[in-house]
């Protein structure tokens, strides 16, 4: 039954309907599609954009592996490898996400239904979804290829990105996580650079939530890195909540703003040679010429993050995200709005940590609204010595 | 030059030495335990202790190459390179006594300096610390190796990937040993006698006093023949044999460094030389000679090699074989002294030298010890690390676990072993000999030349009748499977091998050497036949007269050729004897023996997969469990010695409730380990899988037969390291343990993708002690020990399959691995609120799961408890004493 819902356009909110599993893709269905695509705030070239991604997907139909060509390797998630592939019929090009799970068929079974809500979730702020199916042990995932690939690498180009583009990305996630929150009622659990994509017609999208439960139980094997974004009350115990992503926004937009992970603090010497004295007249200059940002940086600042001779280790860093001050911003580098925002994100106590819509609200992301920043060909001069490598 | 550059090419240089020194300190490491732990017997061992001292040669030459490069490129000198590389470390690998290391390192010789300096240099550097000459032979052997290739390095400019080129300084006289002494690998484990055996060198006599034997494994071509020792009287009356010729095992060809007896021709006879293993050979040796000298005068004569083959012509005829001396020394004769293998080819040659004038050339006994070290010993001691109980020697306080020597029992703490005194003392009948033999000769240099002398072989310990050693028990360890025929003759006495003629041997026998008489008639019986004697014996002259100048002393493969037919089953048993002796022994045995071909193994399916490789179901003489390791091409060799520790480690393993150990394959790129086939499943499949729960009796039979396996493998000093439900089994109420011991081999595996982060494995994280949580790290982690897995950990891991047993479920279930990591560090357990179970038996959780590891129950004691519990409707057995006394009542 499960594979007769190719399209996966017309699924009403439940994502269990499986009665909306015929393959034409009736009138009604892109009717009613459209209906909701009305219901989302967003102007016309986002949904012009929609439509044609949809119209495409249309045309891609049941996914399976003899359909697709390898072209790249993209890069690694947390279980899974992604590869560049072309679909032989249509010539689109996706991004595969393969999961290897040695699992029951019935656990498959229910993963991939439960990913069919991947469907429903049409957002200009969500990367977009082509469907899943399960071949020789592994689940494949086949989603939107985003050209510019994924902040961390764009940051590992770039050395830090220019506040006005962190600005629009801020808003972007803020959209996509009230996007999932208020018509799926999804929280995303794992916000991190990684999983915020751009591409070179400045869209900026989030991936990897976590969409399916039974998923997430069944990934085999996590890997735990020098970077945590996993916020002090979910380390405690804390059942998971929306705050928790709040957190790790924060914290992945200072890491982003100062060009390495936040924790431990860096030495305030090597900040002080990674920011000049007129940041922001810098970030301006920065976000519109695809230039990297001036400064030294000294290879001590990186120590804790990139390969040093011995890295913290894993406990040393959780403690210091559980029991020391959050990190924040480089006083006097950023705009005030920015600063309070991203202190707002990174309040320890859950309940005292600002929520979505607060954040909506506040001045920073108005700014950033109203911010012209051309992102696409940011991205494109930033990413364009190599080819984009988006993950 | 830039600054720039200057600055990169240093960081460059001091990169490179870092990692060489790591390597280094492994390897030395490696070393070490080759030379200690291993029998130097081997082939194996001779080979890999070669193979690491060319290793270590490389390593060093490329710190040296890294420096002289830097100050050649720039001008600035580094301060952080200048402690590379370790002048100490060097002499410590090369077997420079420690107090001689201290000496020349004060004077603040470089190594850079020391490879300048000629040999002469280094002589003179080493003697104010009483070096022996031995040792200057080999520094200087090292040293030339090191330079040579740093030379060739740095001249060449690039790397030089050849793995052919042997540096290492050991030699052990493999290469042109005589067709007559070759022994096979397997005749080598003589060399490592059991306590309770006879001492080797009483062997090695006896062997040679058979000239019948067409190879004795250990006769070099250097090693005299002895002969009983009729020829003081003229000719000796043909000797009727004693009761039947024996098969006497066959010693253990002697493959020893050159280096050994270096006191020969050194000035300072009486140093006692440190540990390094060369010397452990020495022990049995040195005090063999005196004792040897006192009690059988009589026995052994040396031939020059006409007179040999005279007399084995005259032997020839005479039937039935003489008991030598040799013959008395039964193996059975509980030597105090563990032998250690006992070549000293060094000796050999000197001997050859000494000999030359007086024509006898006849092979010598390499046992022969020269005269002037007659009373030395420079026996290390041999360290073994275990439950100790007692009281240290060093600090006087209490010993729980800590280092034994295997020979004089002298204990301490690990800590202490180095403080320790060098020498092994000695048993105490040993010293009266050697104090016996010094009084009786004190010029033993006259004695060498003087015609009296005959080579002693009997020790004096060993008194057993050589006929018992028909039987097969009785035979010595020592016996190689195809132990050539003992035949002596003494003229003195027909019973040569009673202990009563060995007491009579006049002190006019020079004590430390052979002396290589005229022969007068011997008798030699050869139960097999003339015709393989008188090959032998052309084959020693030979080997003889090659093995002067190059000292080799036995080759096995020329030895199994003469051998093959007179294997018989009293051989054999004595082999297998010869195994289990080892098996406590020696690594390189242990590889040895438990070494399965890869073509043997027929792999059926794969099991499951882990993170180190793969699991096989398998065919090797029945069902079998494969596990196929990963093997990764960067440290294929570092991978490969671990995994040997390992397997020698595995080897010792024997308990109802683990796996059981059946061998393993050795050659890379085929790492893999057999154990028995588990067919039934693991607890993890009862548990999680299957949802099944388990009645309070038999979670705590299942915990207590758990507990009772670890508490085993922590007594034999092994820590599991990756206990859980996973690894258990569960065949018809039987726990079996598997994977013991494997984690350190397979580490934590990364995956190249994920270089900077951890893999965490599913349901592994929940096992781990919080002092393993506070030391995992992402990425590669180089050093193999940084996880500080101990008995401690094992318990707590215990813990959490005690939890699973109780629960059916994992604890910190639901929570992400940051979240694990961070809360077991942080000392949170598991709430137990909604648990289900008495207080008891949550105290035995809180107890394994105690935040500080000294806290936490050791296996016994846990046992203990868990018996305690109550238990619903067990069914108890009665225990033995119950049952004996009511049959014997019924039987009344």
């Amino acid at each position: 039954m499960p594979k007769k819902n190719k399209l996966g356009l017309t699924l009403p909110p439940a994502p269990d309907t499986e009665n909306n599993t015929n393959e034409t893709t009736s009138g009604t269905n892109i009717e009613a599609l459209q209906k909701r695509l009305d219901e989302l705030d967003i102007d016309d070239t986002q949904r012009k954009r929609l439509e044609e991604f949809l119209t495409k997907k249309q045309k891609v139909g049941e996914l399976n592996n003899e359909d697709l060509e390898k072209k790249a390797e993209l890069g690694a998630g947390n279980g899974g490898v992604v590869t560049k592939v072309s679909h032989k019929c249509t010539g689109l090009i996706m991004a595969k996400k393969l999961i290897h799970l040695e699992i029951k068929p019935a656990v498959r079974n229910q993963i991939i239904r439960e990913l069919k809500v991947l469907h429903d979730c049409n957002s200009p702020y969500i990367v977009g979804y082509f469907g899943a199916y399960y071949s020789d042990g592994e689940i494949n995932i086949c989603m939107e290829y985003m050209d510019g690939g994924s902040l961390d690498l764009v940051l590992k180009k770039a050395g830090r990105i220019p506040e006005p583009i962190l600005g629009k990305v801020t808003v972007a996630v803020l959209k996509g996580l009230i996007y999932l929150r208020e018509n799926h009622e999804i929280m995303h659990r794992d916000v991190k650079p990684s999983n915020i994509l751009v591409n070179s017609r400045g869209e900026i999208k989030i991936c990897d939530f976590g969409v399916s439960g039974q998923l997430i139980d069944s990934m085999a094997n996590s890997f735990v890195g020098t970077r945590s974004y996993m916020s002090p009350e979910r380390l405690q115990g804390a059942s998971y909540t929306v705050q928790s992503d709040i957190w790790s926004l924060g914290l992945s937009l200072v890491e982003l703003a100062i060009g390495r992970f936040p924790i431990p603090p860096p030495d305030p010497k090597d900040l002080a040679a990674v920011f000049g004295e007129d940041a922001i007249q810098e970030h301006k200059k920065a976000a519109q010429s695809g230039k990297p940002l001036p400064g030294n940086r000294p290879a001590s600042f990186f120590m804790p993050v990139t390969d040093g001779p011995r890295p913290m280790a894993i406990f040393e860093l959780l403690d210091y995200i559980v029991n020391e001050p959050p990190p924040s911003l480089p006083k006097g580098c950023f705009s005030k709005e920015f600063n309070e925002f991203v202190n707002e994100c990174l309040i320890k106590d859950p309940d005292k940590r600002a929520d979505l819509h607060t954040l909506m609200s506040h001045d920073f992301i108005k700014k950033s609204e109203n911010e012209e920043v051309d992102i696409g060909s940011w991205v494109c001069r930033v990413m364009k010595t190599e080819p984009p490598l988006p993950q | 030059m830039s600054f720039k550059s200057d600055e990169d090419a240093t960081t460059k240089a001091v990169k490179e030495c870092k990692i060489a020194q790591m390597m280094i300190d492994l390897n030395a490491k490696h070393l070490e335990g080759l030379r200690t732990q291993c029998s130097m017997t081997q082939n194996v061992t001779q080979q890999e202790i070669q193979q690491a001292e060319t290793k270590l040669v490389k390593l060093f030459s490329n710190q040296l190459v890294a420096k002289a490069r830097l100050a050649r490129n720039s001008k600035t000198s580094e301060s952080q390179l200048s402690k590379y590389p370790k002048t100490d470390q060097w002499l410590k690998i090369v077997g420079i006594p420690q107090n001689s290391i201290l000496g020349v390192t004060e004077k603040g010789h470089s190594l850079e300096e020391m490879i300048q300096m000629s040999s002469w240099d280094i002589m003179d550097l080493l003697k104010p610390y009483n070096v022996q000459q031995d040792e200057c032979v080999k520094l200087t052997s090292a040293l030339k190796n090191l330079r040579n290739w740093t030379d060739k390095q740095l001249s060449q400019d690039m790397k030089i990937r050849d793995n052919d080129v042997d540096l290492h300084w050991t030699s052990y006289k493999l290469t042109n040993s005589s067709p007559y002494s070759g022994t096979s690998p397997k005749m080598h484990r003589d060399t490592r006698p059991s306590t309770s055996s006879l001492p080797p060198d009483t062997y090695f006599n006896a062997q040679h006093n058979q000239d019948t034997n067409p190879t004795p494994p250990h006769s070099t071509p250097a090693s005299p023949t002895p002969f009983s020792p009729s020829r003081r009287k003229g000719t000796p009356p043909p000797t009727p044999p004693l009761v039947r010729p024996k098969k006497f095992p066959t010693t253990p060809p002697p493959k020893k460094k050159m280096q050994l007896f270096p006191e020969a021709y050194s000035p300072n006879p009486l140093k006692k030389s440190k540990s390094h293993e060369s010397q452990l050979g020495n022990r049995v040796v040195d005090t063999d000679v005196p004792k040897m000298d006192k009690k059988k005068p009589t026995n052994l004569n040396l031939s020059s090699d006409t007179l040999f083959q005279n007399r084995r012509r005259s032997a020839e005829g005479e039937s039935g074989n003489s008991r030598g001396p040799s013959g008395c020394a039964s193996p059975n004769t509980s030597s105090p002294i563990r032998s250690p293998p006992y070549q000293q080819p060094d000796q050999y040659s000197l001997n050859d030298d000494m000999y030359q004038g007086t024509k006898l050339l006849v092979p010598k006994s390499p046992r022969t010890p020269v005269g002037n070290r007659s009373m030395l010993h420079s026996i290390s001691h041999r360290f073994q690390q275990k439950l100790v109980m007692g009281t240290c020697e060093i600090c006087n306080k209490h010993v729980l676990i800590g280092k034994i020597c295997k020979y004089c029992k002298y204990k301490c703490h690990k800590d202490c072993a180095s403080k320790a005194a060098p020498a092994c003392g000695l048993p105490p009948e040993f010293i009266d000999h050697f104090m016996n033999t010094f009084r009786e000769s004190p010029d033993p240099q006259r004695r060498v030349g003087s015609e009296s002398g005959f080579p002693i072989i009997t020790k004096a310990v060993s008194v057993p009748a050589f006929q018992d050693s028909g039987s097969t028990t009785s035979s010595c360890n020592s016996s190689t499977p195809s132990s050539p025929v003992f035949a002596i003759t003494t003229s003195t006495s027909a019973t040569a091998s009673s202990p009563a003629h060995m007491s009579a041997s006049p002190a006019t026998n020079s004590a430390q050497k052979f002396n290589f008489p005229e022969l007068g008639n011997h008798i030699l019986i050869d139960a097999h036949g003339g015709e393989s004697r008188t090959e032998t014996l052309v084959n020693t002259n030979t080997s003889n007269t090659s093995n002067d100048s190059d000292k080799t002393l036995v080759d096995s493969n020329n030895s199994e050729k003469t051998l093959p037919d007179r294997v018989d089953s009293i051989d054999s048993t004595e082999e297998s004897l010869n195994q289990s002796w080892h098996r406590q022994n020696s690594i390189s045995v242990a590889l040895k023996e438990w070494d399965i071909p890869y073509e043997d193994l027929q792999f059926d399916s794969i099991v499951g997969k882990g993170r180190f490789g793969t699991v096989f179901k398998g065919n090797w003489h029945g069902d079998v469990a494969i596990k196929m390791f990963d093997i990764d091409t960067d440290t294929k060799m570092e991978q490969q010695a671990a995994f040997k520790m390992e397997v020698s480690m595995l080897k010792k393993t024997r308990h109802e409730n683990l796996v059981l150990f059946m061998g393993a394959c050795m050659k890379t790129p085929h790492l893999g380990i057999v154990t028995s086939y588990c067919k039934l499943s693991t607890l993890h499949t009862h548990i999680h899988q299957r949802r099944e729960s388990f009645p309070m009796n038999r979670t705590v039979i299942i915990s207590s037969q758990i507990a009772q396996g670890m508490g085993y493998l922590h007594a034999r000093g092994i820590v599991h390291k990756d206990l859980k439900s996973k690894n258990i089994f569960l065949e018809s109420g039987k726990v079996v343990i598997t994977d013991y011991g494997l984690f350190n081999f397979t580490k934590l595996c990364h995956d190249d993708r994920h270089a900077n982060s951890l893999h965490i494995p599913p349901g592994w994280l929940c096992y781990l002690a919080p002092e393993i949580m506070h030391s995992l790290r992402p990425g590669k982690s180089k050093v193999p020990d940084e996880v500080p897995f101990s008995t401690h950990s094992d318990v707590y891991a215990f813990g959490t399959v005690w939890y699973e047993l109780l629960t059916g479920e994992w604890p910190f279930r639901s929570l992400p691995p940051e979240a694990i990591i961070w809360q077991v560090g942080k000392g949170i357990k598991q709430s137990l609120a909604s648990m289900q179970a008495s207080r008891d038996v949550k105290d035995i959780l809180m107890l394994c799961w105690s935040f500080k590891p000294t806290d936490r129950q050791d296996f016994v004691s846990l046992q203990r408890t868990l018996e305690r519990l109550p238990k619903k409707r067990l069914a108890r057995s009665p225990s033995h004493p119950v049952h004996l006394s009511r049959s014997a009542e019924s039987v009344f």
